[in-house]
Order: structure tokens, then C-alpha cells, then sequence
């Protein structure tokens, strides 16, 4: 069973870092996601905001016709924005796992319940 | 920090010209609840159809950016398995190739494209049986030597049921039937001398590349609408209120002193046309709105794979995603 993911044709990373940044500290970052769009962006933008460490997040995307998101993220004195973004791709991991746990769970007591 | 209750918030209100009430509340500093308890988010399940090719589900406490991303998964990010490269050898048919080959593309594949690898860019049309699909059809158009029946021709209406699969190597065993979806889906019609042959390369896609991999005919979702009624609405005006809605949302209900009045049976059908409004009378009479949190989803599938199984394909995909860029981070900041 291969992976559900199209293979990266272009390779390299899909996330990088805005430049200009790593001056002003590890609180306030742009990253910058290829291949992706409201799907990805907007969800993390809500874990994100979910977090009471960050000041502020949103994202964007700079042209329709270029596949690339950005997401701005600045935090509090001490707490990096690159551990902001850490945790917001692993709540969101668990909380899409609870709703395909709850999806499943569903689907197999409505099977039941028809038969 | 302060901290609302926004149980009665949670509804966004139609009224005659404008929607009230729609933003979300989202800005940092600002809880409810830092994660919503998990009894609170719920998925049920309203109606399976047409051996599990459509579904409708409901997701309520969830936020919009989550459903909306399932969404936007079933329609762009789940694969398929389409027809991709298609090699004429022969077409005399009035259809012009490109157009034939475009048709042929947007047939719907039985095909599971969980057991099929994906295709590497470069190389050649034939593919692997990994990651190939081949197809053939070859149909010729005669006149009908039966004079007696209806029909003067043979095989002048080209179905995909005239579609063969070739087997590569060790297919024949692992796969049942990866043929169209339907028999009678009609790709090009022919007269007596036209004829059609050629071969045709099935590979795995997204819906991202092209609208052919989507594997989901449509879906949607809608918030769940609700109606309040003001005021007590009796006899003439009362039909002309249940009138207003999608039938089977109001009803009429006998009172004690032998009048009708209208109640609100069941407002999840409703089709929010808010043609309340153009009644003068009775616009005062109700208030329109919908749940901010209640997602009721339509998920029509196209036939290669059961709703009930894209619906966790998608949450799948997401959950890929994160594990990549969790990865790459973790990846980077050792460097």
C-alpha cells in the first residue's frame, strides 16, 4: 500500500522560512509551505490560535497562480514560533484522528443498527 | 484574558438583506474553551444509499476550518485511478481524437488506486503492473445484414462496455473488474464504415491535477438551519407561513379553540430561501438561523470507492501531511 501523498516531483522541502526573521528573534517567523492552500492553512491557523502562547496567526496566500501558502506566526517572549508550529501540526494530528476514530465508530454502529 | 459563553452565539441569523453574526471569534487571546471538550464534538451518521456511493453525515462542535478541510480532501487530494494516455491506431469516427481522448479521460474506474504505486513522471506510456492500467477498444461499425429488425446498423453506438481490460502480469489475480463504473455511459457514436482502435493507460491521480481523479462526484456541506417562531401565526396567514418553507419543515397544528396553528416540525430540510420576506405580514413572525457548528455533509461518491471509506481516505491524507511537515520540522532544527 504506498503512500496516499502525490510524489514531490521538484524534492527538496516543502517548508521553509521567510528571510528576514531570524533577526528579530525566535518569536516571531513566516514559514513558507509549497504545495499547499486553505485545506492545510486554515486548520493550522486555527490550532494555532487555540495556543494561549500566540500573539498572532494567519496565513496567506501571496498569488492563485503560484501552489505556495504563507503563515505567520509571533509569540510570546521565550516560546519560539517554530515550537508554536510543532504543536499546531501535532493537535491538529490528534484531533483528525479523534474524527476519523468517531467517523468509523459511526459508520459501524449505523451497519448495525440497519441490519 | 477574559472569557465569554458563547452557547447562545454559536447561531448566525438571516435576515431580509444581510447575515448577522458570522465571524468566528477566532483571534489570538480569545477561548472559549482552549479545546473543546471531546464529548462535545460529534459525527452522526443520517443516511447511507445506493450500497454506500452516497452519504450524509452530520459533524457537529467541530470548527468550520476542519470541516471545510475534509471537504476540500474528498474533492482534490484523494486519489484515483483515470485514464491518462490514450494511443489512437485508428479513428474514422466523426469525433476528433483530442476530444475522444478527453472523453475517455473522464470515464469513471472501478479500479482500488490503494493497490496501485504511483507513476513516475518520464517514463515510458506502458507502465508497470504496479501502476498501470491498460485498457483496449476496437469497434467497427457495419449496416445490419438483418433487414427485418429496427436497428440498420451494428454497433453504431460505442458504450464502455466495449472496453476490454488487459491484464499485465500477475493482475489477473489481485484484481476483480477494474473496468468503468457503468456499462452504458455512451462515448462516441459511429456509422457503417467508422471504425475505433486503440489502447488506453489508466494511472493514479489527484483531483489537485485534474477533475477526472476526483473520486467523489460532489460534496458538500450545508449548516444546519433553525427557525424560531416570534409570535403565534393562526389559519389563512398560518398556510401562507407553512407555505413559505421547503414542504415538510412547518406544519399546521389544531389549538384548543378549534383554530391552526403554525409550528415548526422539522427545520433540518429547509432550504433557507428566506422567502418569509416577501410577505410584509409575515416577516415579524420568525427569525432565521443556522448553527455555526452543526455541519451536515453530502458525500456522493463516482463508484470507485464506498463514501463511508473516502470520508477516513481524506482524514487520512490530512494526517500524512502533518506526519510530513512534523518530519521536516524536526528534520531542519537538527541542522
Amino acid at each position: 500500500m504506498s503512500s496516499l501523498l502525490p510524489p514531490d516531483k521538484d524534492g527538496g522541502n516543502r517548508l521553509s522560512v521567510l528571510e528576514g526573521d531570524t533577526s528579530s528573534g525566535e518569536e516571531c517567523r513566516t514559514y513558507v509551505f509549497r504545495k499547499e492552500n486553505h485545506t492545510l492553512g486554515n486548520c493550522l491557523r486555527t490550532m494555532l490560535l487555540k495556543n494561549p502562547q500566540v500573539q498572532f496567526a494567519g496565513y496567506t496566500i501571496p498569488h492563485p497562480s503560484e501552489d505556495v501558502m504563507h503563515l505567520r506566526i509571533q509569540t510570546v517572549e521565550g516560546y519560539p514560533a517554530q515550537s508554536a508550529l510543532r504543536k499546531a501540526f501535532v493537535d491538529l494530528k490528534t484531533h483528525a484522528s479523534q474524527l476519523k476514530t468517531k467517523f468509523v465508530t459511526a459508520v459501524d454502529n449505523f451497519e448495525k443498527e440497519e441490519s | 484574558m477574559t472569557e465569554f459563553s458563547f452557547s447562545s452565539k454559536n447561531k448566525l441569523t438571516l435576515k431580509e438583506f444581510e447575515i448577522v453574526n458570522t465571524s468566528n471569534y477566532d483571534f489570538s487571546g480569545h477561548f472559549a474553551d482552549p479545546h473543546k471538550q471531546e464529548n462535545e464534538l460529534k459525527v452522526e451518521i443520517v443516511k447511507i444509499e445506493d450500497d454506500g456511493m452516497f452519504l450524509e453525515f452530520d459533524m457537529i462542535g467541530y470548527d468550520p476550518s476542519v470541516a471545510n478541510a475534509v471537504r476540500r480532501l474528498l474533492l482534490s487530494d484523494v486519489p484515483t485511478m483515470a485514464i491518462e494516455k490514450v494511443h489512437i491506431y485508428q479513428n474514422t469516427s466523426i469525433m476528433q481524437d483530442e476530444v475522444l481522448a478527453h472523453r475517455m479521460g473522464l470515464i469513471p474506474l472501478k479500479a482500488d488506486p490503494r493497490l496501485f504505486k504511483w507513476k513516475e513522471e518520464g517514463t515510458e506510456d506502458e507502465g508497470t503492473e504496479d501502476d498501470t492500467l491498460q485498457f483496449s477498444l476496437q469497434v467497427r461499425c457495419k449496416h445490419n445484414p438483418d433487414k427485418s429488425s429496427g436497428d440498420p446498423y451494428l454497433d453504431n453506438k460505442v458504450f464502455t462496455k466495449h472496453l476490454k481490460w488487459i491484464p499485465k502480469g500477475s493482475q489477473k489475480d489481485k484484481l476483480i473488474n477494474p473496468g468503468p463504473v457503468e456499462d452504458d455511459i455512451l462515448i462516441n457514436k459511429l456509422r457503417p464504415g467508422h471504425e475505433m482502435d486503440m489502447k488506453l493507460f489508466a494511472v493514479k491521480g489527484v483531483g489537485r491535477d485534474h477533475a477526472k481523479f476526483s473520486p467523489v462526484a460532489t460534496a458538500f456541506y450545508r449548516l444546519h438551519p433553525e427557525i424560531r417562531i416570534n409570535r403565534d401565526v393562526f389559519d389563512e396567514n398560518a398556510i401562507r407561513l407553512v407555505k413559505c418553507f421547503t414542504p415538510g419543515v412547518m406544519q399546521l397544528e389544531p389549538t384548543e379553540d378549534g383554530r391552526k396553528k403554525a409550528k415548526v416540525l422539522d427545520a433540518r430540510n429547509d432550504m433557507c430561501s428566506r422567502n418569509v420576506f416577501r410577505h410584509e405580514d409575515l416577516k415579524d413572525a420568525v427569525t432565521l438561523e443556522k448553527r455555526k457548528d452543526h455541519f451536515i455533509f453530502n458525500v456522493e461518491s463516482t463508484g470507485a470507492i464506498k463514501s463511508t471509506e473516502l470520508v477516513p481516505m481524506a482524514i487520512d491524507v490530512l494526517l500524512e501531511k502533518c506526519e510530513l511537515y512534523i518530519n521536516e520540522i524536526d528534520s531542519q532544527s537538527k541542522e
